[in-house]
């Protein structure tokens, strides 16, 4: 773990008694949180609550994967996010890994090929995801 | 800035060298092209 969040990340530990201020500015109520910030300090992606150590490496990943999707860096995105599915294919937020890598796709080619095979492989491994249910409507 | 003691403490409780201050942690994001993970706690120190 030491090394997903160093290799990665510009990490921050940001405590209720030190620095209440913070927890105002960022919108956070509840820890524990953590947020992913991209260079400009702008937020994109939230964790919130306690997770076993693969589910928050997952998290992680789909945040980075988020991060170069809102950027436009399609590539990059799609094979962080896919590799969430691979690497922690267990993990709570794969199928929504999953789903982004679809639409990442799709952004990427606009081929909507790519929308029907994310939904049928959520479909096949995930049957009972809310993101399997999202990405019904990719299904014609 | 932590001092000696309470960057030996944070680095043996998690192995990870956490900053204290976002806009350090910004600067250095641009500077290394890395995006900054903030870890709000309300665990004992």
């Amino acid at each position: 773990m030491i090394e997903s969040v160093t290799s990665q990340f510009i990490p921050v530990k940001i405590h209720a008694k030190e620095q209440k201020e913070l927890f105002d500015k960022f919108n956070v109520h509840w820890t524990p949180t953590q947020l992913i910030l991209d260079s400009d300090g702008v937020e994109r992606h939230r964790i919130e609550g306690f997770l076993p150590v693969e589910d928050f490496l997952a998290q992680l990943s789909l945040g980075l994967g988020k991060l170069h999707f809102q950027k436009g860096n399609y590539d990059q995105s799609e094979r962080t996010l896919r590799d969430v599915v691979e690497s922690h294919p267990s993990a709570a937020c794969a199928a929504e890994a999953r789903y982004w890598a679809g639409a990442v796709a799709y952004k990427k080619t606009h081929d909507a090929k790519n929308l029907g095979e994310a939904y049928k492989e959520l479909q096949q491994s995930y049957p009972d995801s809310e993101w399997t249910k999202k990405a019904s409507v990719w299904s014609h | 800035m932590a001092d000696i003691s309470e960057l030996k403490d944070e680095i043996a409780a998690t192995g990870i060298v956490w900053l204290k201050n976002v806009d350090a942690a910004l600067k250095e994001a641009r500077t290394f092209g890395k995006p900054v993970l903030l870890d709000f706690s309300a665990a004992p120190m």
